[in-house]
């Protein structure tokens, strides 16, 4: 009590995020979790990724991904928790930890991408590689541009990086994935106040063939994006065991299906395919307009369209390789064109402003967003656009899919 | 910050649970009439923060109500008490809650400021609680495998950890309930007044003895429990007769 109280005093003066009053301990006697209770100090609305490093006595740990779980990205100030499950660690199972201990640090500037490397295997050195603004705009990754979108009048604050699309090794052998910030934003035609509370990355590209290649080790190292596949060929089927059932089994997915082989091979377990809410909140990349310009006021903008998305009047009738057109202002490509992506939603429901928002409970078509290389008018490629849905056993040419990786 | 104290106290006062008014020596107060805004958690579950010591050096401070003439201190731990009288001025006392250069052992403290007018008739009456946890204050030990041999042992006292935000009900739990079942044995059930805590289970010198113990953890409002099973060996060797 103490503490806090110096902590708070220091607090009201404080100009940068500060982590104290860290404590560690084991739910025992109940369960093998432990608790990593922090405060952090920061402005009122402030949001800080949080870095834990673990160590016993002074070896250093690498604790996975998926074995930590509470508030380590975009926390606010307050009394905060992470959560390790020690179980989830292979390489400590059947022993004791006798001088666990742990440090956290305060990230202001998170990553701005994430690039996973699918050659390599989970915990692997470079498998995981972060892309930081500075980086980006110190041109250590080649091109890049700072704002491109103003949304009728208001710059849209965002550093893009465009040089993801001239290596091909960016849309087959890795992953690229951009940091999207939880917050509120209009859904749906009638743009309901909607929030997200957590961040995610969201892949910049639609997935494509080589990436399918490399998790699943079927088709060709392409980069063009990977079609034909059901979303329960993605995510898993309500007849499997256990039954895959967006929302009523949650973020469960069969094994042996395409996110239970990314989660696998990746070793990052919250990999999934984006809610019809968090696939507009990410396409609309903080634009209200029409299209994710931030410009457009109606279908009759075709040749907006025709800067940002593969559609009927501009493909040929074919498909193209990803990261062609423009990208939204958060640097994602090919939302509103190219394939039909698939949400994890059935199909259907009212949109009612709660947070977080996961659709029906129970459906018969699951839906898919955006526009593709046949949609066969302007209005079928808006971001609100929700007139694509399809039996979650159906395939089709048109359909592809987009990950993003949930942050805890 | 006086008064983001009295606010405090008077939430832990509805809350069921009365902290001890610990301020910190030579004061935070800023000049004028108003305060820098600061975070003052109002949180029914945030109880653990609240009553986890973070340092060796806890300074106590306390404010004499009217017609008070002296005050008695008394902290009582799961391993003992000591108790200590002040008159006069005196208003602070550095406690030290552990020795230093050793590891401490996790313990439960219960803190009570007693106020007399002459010596007999109580004025007024403070509590609080400070817990000891190891983790708090440098490494622990963690166990992490799935059939754990020592898991289940216990030798002397322990904290026992529960926090209504370990389940995911929807309830807002605001207290908490343990019980402790001893196999062919007594029975105790333990009402919580907070969400979030430590209860110091006194084992040593206590009447509960040796044999197996079941635990059973439930936040009223909130559908889930928690359970464990727990044996206290004697001098950790079990002889079976048949």
């Amino acid at each position: 009590m103490v503490s806090l109280v110096i902590s708070l005093a220091c607090g009201a003066f404080a100009a940068d995020p500060a982590i104290s009053q860290v404590t560690v301990r084991q739910r025992w006697p109940w369960n093998k979790l432990v608790d990593i209770d922090y405060m952090l100090t920061a402005e009122l609305g402030e949001k800080v990724d949080v870095s834990l490093q673990a160590y016993d006595g002074q070896t250093e740990l690498t604790l996975p991904f998926a074995s930590l779980t509470g508030d380590l990205y975009g926390v606010g100030p307050g009394p905060r928790r992470i959560v390790w499950d020690p179980t989830a660690t292979s390489y400590t199972n059947n022993r004791a930890l006798t001088q666990f201990n742990v440090r956290l640090t305060v990230v202001t500037n998170p990553p701005l991408y994430m690039i996973v490397d699918l050659t390599r295997s989970a915990g692997e050195s470079g498998q995981i590689e972060y892309v930081y603004e500075e980086d980006v705009t110190n041109g250590l990754w080649g091109a890049w541009v700072r704002n491109p979108v103003t949304n009728f009048g208001t710059v849209v604050e965002s550093v893009v990086w465009t040089g993801v699309t001239t290596n091909d090794t960016y849309k087959t052998d890795k992953l690229v994935l951009r940091r999207v910030h939880a917050g509120t934003f209009g859904l749906g035609p009638s743009a309901i106040s909607t929030t997200l509370t957590k961040d995610f990355y969201a892949g910049v590209f639609e997935l494509t063939q080589g990436q399918w290649y490399r998790i699943m080790n079927t088709g060709s190292l392409s980069a063009y994006p990977q079609f034909a596949v059901s979303y329960n060929a993605i995510r898993g089927a309500t007849n499997d065991i256990p039954a895959v059932n967006w929302p009523a089994t949650k973020y469960l997915v069969t094994a042996t299906n395409f996110v239970g082989h990314l989660r696998s091979k990746t070793g990052l377990s919250t990999f999934d395919l984006p809610t019809c809410a968090q696939w507009e909140y990410l396409a609309r990349a903080g634009t209200t307009s029409y299209f994710n310009d931030g410009a457009s006021t109606s279908a009759s903008d075709t040749n907006i369209l025709n800067r940002l998305a593969w559609w009927s009047k501009n493909s040929g009738g074919a498909s193209h390789v990803v990261g062609e057109k423009e990208p939204n202002a958060w640097g994602l490509y090919d939302t509103l064109g190219g394939l039909l992506e698939a949400g994890l939603d059935w199909s259907g429901g009212a949109i009612t402003g709660e947070p977080d928002p996961m659709g029906l409970m129970t459906g018969i078509r699951r839906q898919f967003r955006g526009g593709c290389y046949g949609s066969p008018g302007t209005e079928y490629c808006s971001v609100t656009s929700i007139q694509n849905a399809a039996a979650p056993d159906e395939v089709s040419n048109y359909r592809g899919f987009r990950v993003i990786l949930l942050l805890p | 910050m006086r008064h983001a104290f009295v606010s405090a106290l008077t939430r832990m006062r509805k809350t069921g649970v009365l902290f001890l008014l610990i301020v910190v020596l030579g004061g935070a107060w800023s000049v004028g009439n108003t305060t820098s805004p600061v975070l003052v958690d109002t949180s029914s579950r945030a109880t653990r923060r609240w009553m986890t010591v973070y340092t060796n050096d806890v300074p106590l401070t306390w404010d004499w109500p009217l017609g008070a003439s002296s005050v008695t201190l008394s902290i009582t731990g799961l391993s003992g008490a000591v108790s200590t009288n002040f008159s006069g001025v005196a208003s602070n006392l550095l406690w030290k809650v552990f020795a230093s250069g050793v590891s401490p052992s996790e313990d439960l403290y219960e803190l009570r400021l007693t106020f007399y007018t002459n010596g007999t008739t109580v004025v007024e009456s403070l509590t609080s609680r400070l817990a000891v946890v190891s983790g708090a204050l440098g490494a622990i030990s963690v166990d992490t495998g799935a059939e754990s041999r020592t898991w289940e042992k216990v030798k002397g006292n322990v904290l026992i950890p529960y926090d209504a935000c370990w389940t995911n009900s929807t309830a807002d739990p605001v207290s908490s309930q343990l019980v402790i079942a001893k196999t062919e044995g007594a029975t105790q059930t333990n009402a919580l007044a907070d969400a979030s805590g430590y209860f110091g289970w006194k084992l040593v010198r206590s009447d509960w003895g040796y044999g197996t113990f079941d635990l059973f953890l439930t936040f009223p409002g909130a559908d889930a429990e928690w359970d464990a099973v727990l044996t206290r060996l004697l001098d950790g060797t079990m002889i079976r007769l048949q």
